[in-house]
C-alpha cells in the first residue's frame, strides 16, 4: 500500500479504482436484499465522479465496496493495485488509513478533539511523521479548507460548513488516492454545499486526488465529470 | 500519547459518570487498603497479645493426649484432655539445646472452684475477733447479725434442696437437718454466752461450709514456675501485693478477676460506671451505666445483710444528711435513694461511698494475704482440695481491662500436683520396682494397679481418669497441705500437662517446628506441638472470622463494581457507536479502540486510585496518631491494649492498587470488545 503512496504521480488516465463484476447481497432476517447487482467500473487518478441515484439504490454500498469498508459477495474490487476480496481485516483497516480519505454525510467529527486534533488524527495513526512534521502538515491542510483561524475550535464550536471543511482536511491529511465522499452536502445548505464542493474540486484539480462521491442532489451533480447512475443495485449508464 | 489525551477528554466530557465510577474504585481502594492494614495490624497485635502474654510461641504437650491446647478452654467452656508430659526435665533440656528456642515455660492450665470467702465466714471471724478483744457492743451486734445469717441461710439451702439437685457438688441437706438446727437453736446461743470459742469453732466447721454453695466461683488458672513466668512473660506486672516467692505455694489472681469476681457487686458497679465516666461518656448516654444504677438500687439488701444494727445505727444519719432526708428514714429505704445516681451527683456519691459506706462492707470476698482453698474436681467425680496463700494479684500491661487476657490465675506448680496427686516418675518407677520386687504376675500386677489407681495411664499418668485416686488408698478423702513450701527444684522438672515455648526468632516460626518434630523423633520426647495460633483458638478464629467478613464485603463491593463499570461502559459504547466507527473506517485498527477504552479506565483507575489510596493513607496515618479505641473487653485483646495503632506499609498500598487495577481492567474487557467489534459500516448514514 505504501508503493502506490510512493510512487510519482502518473497521467490522469492511470486506473486507481477497478470493480469487475461486483455484487453485494445482505441477509435481512430470511430475505437476500441485492445491494449491489453485477457492477463493473474504472475510476482513474483525478477523477471528480458522482455516483447518483435515489434512497436504497446501493450508493452507500458501492462506496463501501470501493472504500474496503465491505467486500463484495461475489466479483473483484481493487483498489491501488490490491484486490480486496482477497484482503484481511487489517489489511484492509491499513489500506483505508493509507490510500482513502473519508468525508461523511454527518461530518463524524471527534467530537473531544479539536479541529487540529481531528485533522491531525489520521496521521497519529499512520505513525510515519514527527511531531514537527505532522504540525507542519495540518496547519497547512487547515489554511487549505481556509480554517486556519478555527485549529482550535472544537466541532461543537463550529458551523456546519466549517465541521465539513475539518472532515475534508482529515479526509487529505494522509494524501490518498481516492477521497469517498457519502453525501457530502446532504446536512448543508445549498449554499455552504456548492462552497464545499467546489473546494472539493479544487483540490481534486490541483492534487490530482480521485474524488468519488454519492448524492442524489441534481445541482451537486453537475460539478461531476463523470455521473454513475445507480438503480436498484445496478448502473445504468 | 493521542490514547490518553482521547482518554482524559473522555472522562472530562463525561464528568458525571466518570465521578461516579471513579468514586466507586476510590471507594474500593480504600477499603482494600485500610481493611488489609487494619486486619494484618490486629493479627499483629493479637499476635503479640497472645505471645507475650499466655501462649508464647509455641505450646507443647503430650503426643498422647487426646485433645490439642486449647489455652481459653473450648467454645462450650469445656477443659480440653492434653494428656501429660511425665518429665518435664527431659523435654525442657532437650528443647534448649536448639538454637531458636529462648526459654521453654512449664504450665498446667485447670480449672478449680474456690471455696472460702463468703459473708457468714467472715462475720464469724469478725465474731471471734471481736470475742478475743472482749468488745462486748461489737460481740452483740454481731452476734445478732450472724443469726439472721444463718436464718436466711437455712431458708436458702430448704429452698434450693425444693428446687433439687442443681449441681452435683450441692451438699445433700437431709443428714445436715440437724446440724442446721442446732445453729438456729436458742440454746446454741446460750452457750455462746459462755463458752463462744467452742460455738464459733462449730460454725465455722459445719455451717460456713453449707453457705459454700451459694457462690461457687470457677477459677480458671496456670500453674506453672512463677519466676521463670514472670521473667518470660514481659507484660506480666504485679499490681497488689507481692510476687510468689520461689519456693512458696502460692496465687496470684488476675487483677481483672479480681475485682469483677470477687469485689463487692454495687461498689464493682460503681467503679465500672465511674471508669466509663473518665472514658468522657455520661451516664445518660451509657445505657450499660443505667442499668447497673438499676441493679445497685435494687440489691441493695445484699448490702444491708452486711450491716449489723450497730453500724446501721451509725450509717444512717451519715446518708441522711448527704441526701438531705429525714433521719428517721430506714436504712434501706436511704441506701436504695443513695444508689439512685445520675451524672449530677454520680462523683459526690462515688466519694461518699467508699469513704462511707465501703468500710462497712466486706469489699473483696478474698483478700491479699487470705489463704483460700482450692477444689478440684476429677473425671471421676472425686474432689480433692487444696489450701493455697494469695500473695497478690497481676496484670497483663496493656491488657489491663481485657477479660481474656485477665482469663487465669497464676499458681505454683507444687499446688496443682497436688490437688491432681500427679505422679513423678520416679515415683512411678519405684511402684514397678515393688510390683518386680514381689514378682507379681503381669496380669496381677494389672488389676492391682488398675484397683490403685484405676486404668493402666495409656493417657499418660492423669488420675482422674481413674476410678480411685491415689490418695484414697491412704483413707484420706482430702489431702490438705500442711507445708506453705516445696523444694523449687521439682519446678524444673516433674509432671507438667503443657509448657510454652518462647523462641529468639518469632519469624521463624516453622523453621523451629521442624527442628522441635525432628527431635521428638530423634529423642522420643512424646510430645506433639501447637502454634500459637491453633492454640489460641477462638481467639485466633475470631480474626479469621473478621478476615473472611472483610474478603466477603470486599468481594460483594467489587463484584457490584465490576458490574457498574461494565454496564457504563457498555452503555457508553453504544453512544459512541459513530464515533468509534469512523475511527475504524479512517483506519483505526481495533487493536486501538481496545486501548483506547483501556486507556480510559486506566486513566480513571491511576486517578480514583491514587486518591483513594492518598485517602486510606491518610486515615491510617491518622489512626495511627490517635489510635483506634477499644470498645469491648475483645477489642482490647485483640488490639493488644486500649488503642490500636495501625501500622501500613507499601505492600497493602500496593495490594489496594493492584486489586483495583484488576477490577477495573476485568469490567473493561468485554466493553472494549464490544467497541472493538463495531463495524467501520457504522461511520456511513447508509440509506440502505
Amino acid at each position: 500500500m505504501m508503493r502506490a503512496m510512493l510512487e510519482p504521480a502518473r497521467s490522469a488516465d492511470r486506473v486507481i479504482v477497478e470493480l469487475t463484476n461486483v455484487s453485494k447481497d445482505y441477509h435481512l432476517g430470511n430475505t437476500v436484499v441485492h445491494a449491489v447487482r453485477d457492477v463493473s467500473l474504472t475510476f482513474g487518478t483525478g477523477e471528480f465522479a458522482a455516483i447518483a441515484g435515489p434512497s436504497g439504490s446501493g450508493k452507500t454500498t458501492l462506496l463501501n465496496l470501493i472504500g474496503c469498508i465491505d467486500t463484495p459477495t461475489s466479483g473483484h474490487v481493487v483498489v491501488a493495485d490490491q484486490d480486496t476480496s482477497t484482503m484481511k481485516e487489517k489489511a484492509l483497516t491499513e489500506l483505508r488509513l493509507f490510500n482513502i480519505g473519508f468525508i461523511f454525510q454527518q461530518f463524524n467529527l471527534v467530537s473531544v478533539l479539536t479541529a487540529f486534533q481531528n485533522v491531525e488524527f489520521p496521521l497519529l495513526l499512520q505513525k510515519q511523521l514527527n511531531p514537527d512534521e505532522r504540525r507542519g502538515r495540518v496547519t497547512e491542510m487547515l489554511d487549505k479548507v481556509g480554517l486556519g483561524d478555527h485549529a482550535l475550535h472544537r466541532p461543537s464550536e463550529l458551523s456546519g460548513g466549517q465541521r465539513q471543511r475539518v472532515a475534508i482536511a482529515r479526509a487529505l491529511i494522509t494524501r490518498p488516492d481516492i477521497v469517498l465522499a457519502d453525501e457530502p452536502t446532504a446536512n448543508l445548505d445549498t449554499g455552504t454545499g456548492q462552497t464545499i464542493i467546489d473546494l472539493m474540486k479544487h483540490i481534486s484539480a490541483t492534487d490530482g486526488t480521485t474524488f468519488i462521491f454519492s448524492t442524489h442532489d441534481r445541482a451537486v451533480m453537475e460539478y461531476a465529470h463523470r455521473i454513475i447512475e445507480l438503480t436498484d443495485g445496478r448502473t445504468s449508464s | 500519547m493521542i490514547l490518553v489525551r482521547l482518554a482524559l477528554r473522555n472522562l472530562w466530557l463525561h464528568k458525571v459518570k466518570s465521578f461516579v465510577l471513579g468514586f466507586v474504585l476510590m471507594f474500593g481502594t480504600i477499603l482494600v487498603i485500610a481493611g488489609n492494614t487494619l486486619i494484618d495490624n490486629i493479627d499483629r497485635t493479637m499476635a503479640t497479645s497472645l505471645i507475650d502474654s499466655v501462649t508464647g510461641h509455641l505450646q507443647i504437650t503430650s503426643a498422647a493426649g487426646e485433645d490439642d491446647m486449647q489455652v481459653f478452654g473450648n467454645f462450650d467452656g469445656s477443659t480440653s484432655d492434653v494428656g501429660s508430659i511425665g518429665d518435664f526435665e527431659r523435654v525442657s533440656k532437650a528443647l534448649s539445646s536448639l538454637p531458636n528456642v529462648k526459654t521453654v515455660v512449664p504450665m498446667a492450665i485447670e480449672n478449680s472452684i474456690i471455696v472460702s470467702g463468703n459473708v457468714l465466714e467472715r462475720k464469724l471471724q469478725e465474731l471471734r475477733e471481736a470475742v478475743n478483744a472482749n468488745d462486748n457492743e461489737r460481740r452483740k451486734a454481731l452476734q445478732i447479725h450472724v443469726r439472721r445469717i444463718i436464718d436466711d441461710l437455712v431458708n436458702d439451702l430448704q429452698n434450693v434442696d425444693a428446687i433439687a439437685d442443681m449441681d452435683k457438688v450441692r451438699i445433700e441437706l437431709g443428714d445436715k437437718t440437724d446440724i442446721l438446727a442446732k445453729a438456729q437453736s436458742d440454746a446454741l446461743w446460750e452457750q455462746f454466752d459462755t463458752e463462744p470459742l467452742d460455738v464459733l469453732e462449730f460454725l465455722e466447721n459445719e455451717i460456713t461450709d453449707l453457705a459454700l454453695d451459694k457462690d461457687l466461683l470457677w477459677l480458671r488458672y496456670i500453674a506453672t514456675d512463677p519466676q521463670l513466668f514472670e521473667k518470660t512473660f514481659s507484660r506480666f506486672e504485679v499490681v497488689d501485693g507481692t510476687m510468689i516467692p520461689r519456693g512458696k505455694r502460692g496465687l496470684l489472681f488476675s487483677k481483672h478477676f479480681y475485682e469483677e469476681r470477687l469485689k463487692n457487686k454495687t461498689a464493682r458497679r460503681l467503679d465500672k460506671i465511674e471508669e466509663k465516666r473518665d472514658d468522657g461518656q455520661t451516664i445518660e448516654d451509657c445505657e450499660d451505666c443505667q442499668q447497673w444504677i438499676e441493679r445497685n438500687k435494687k440489691e441493695v439488701s445484699s448490702l444491708l445483710v452486711e450491716i449489723d444494727d450497730s453500724i446501721r445505727a451509725k450509717l444512717a444519719p451519715v446518708l441522711a444528711k448527704h441526701l438531705a432526708m429525714d433521719a428517721q428514714t430506714p436504712l434501706r429505704d436511704l441506701l436504695a435513694a443513695f444508689m439512685d445516681m445520675d451524672d449530677s451527683n454520680f462523683e459526690q456519691r462515688y466519694q461518699t461511698f467508699y469513704d462511707k459506706v465501703a468500710p462497712h462492707l466486706v469489699m473483696y470476698r478474698i483478700n491479699v494475704n487470705d489463704d483460700v482453698v482450692l477444689s478440684a474436681y476429677t473425671r471421676s467425680g472425686y474432689r480433692r482440695t487444696d489450701k493455697v496463700h494469695v500473695y497478690g494479684t497481676y496484670h497483663f500491661k496493656g491488657l489491663e481491662r481485657s477479660k481474656l487476657a485477665g482469663g487465669f490465675a497464676i499458681m505454683e506448680l507444687a499446688t496443682f500436683r497436688n490437688l491432681y496427686t500427679y505422679m513423678t516418675d520416679e515415683i512411678r518407677k519405684e511402684q514397678a520396682d515393688i510390683r518386680s520386687t514381689y514378682d507379681l504376675p503381669d496380669e496381677l500386677s494389672r488389676e492391682s494397679t488398675e484397683a490403685l489407681f484405676g486404668e493402666e495411664d495409656t493417657d499418660d499418668e492423669k488420675p482422674e481418669e481413674s476410678d480411685e485416686p491415689v490418695a484414697v488408698t491412704e483413707g484420706e478423702m482430702e489431702a490438705i497441705t500442711i507445708t506453705d513450701s516445696f523444694d523449687p527444684n521439682e519446678l524444673t522438672g516433674g509432671v507438667v500437662l503443657n509448657a510454652a515455648i518462647i523462641l529468639h526468632d518469632g519469624e521463624k516460626l516453622e523453621e523451629t517446628i521442624a527442628a522441635i518434630e525432628a527431635l521428638n523423633k530423634e529423642q522420643d520426647l512424646g510430645i506433639k506441638i501447637t502454634t500459637w495460633r491453633d492454640a489460641s483458638g477462638i481467639i485466633a478464629k475470631f480474626i479469621d472470622v473478621i478476615r473472611i467478613v472483610l474478603y466477603t464485603a470486599l468481594f460483594l463491593i467489587f463484584a457490584v463494581a465490576l458490574v457498574i463499570i461494565n454496564n457504563t461502559l457498555v452503555m457508553a459504547t453504544a453512544e459512541r457507536t459513530r464515533e468509534i466507527g469512523t475511527m475504524r473506517a479512517i483506519g483505526a485498527q481495533r487493536r486501538f479502540v481496545i486501548w483506547m477504552f483501556l486507556t480510559e479506565t486506566g486513566a480513571l483507575t491511576v486517578i480514583a486510585g491514587g486518591l483513594g489510596a492518598l485517602i486510606a493513607v491518610g486515615l491510617l496515618q491518622w489512626a495511627r496518631a490517635v489510635g483506634i479505641p477499644a470498645f469491648d473487653d475483645v477489642f482490647f485483646f485483640l488490639f493488644g491494649g486500649p488503642r490500636l495503632y495501625p501500622e501500613w506499609n507499601a505492600g497493602h498500598v500496593g495490594i489496594g492498587l493492584l486489586a483495583i487495577a484488576g477490577i477495573a481492567l476485568a469490567s473493561t474487557l468485554y466493553p472494549a470488545r464490544l467497541a472493538a467489534r463495531i463495524s467501520p459500516r457504522e461511520a456511513m448514514q447508509g440509506d440502505d
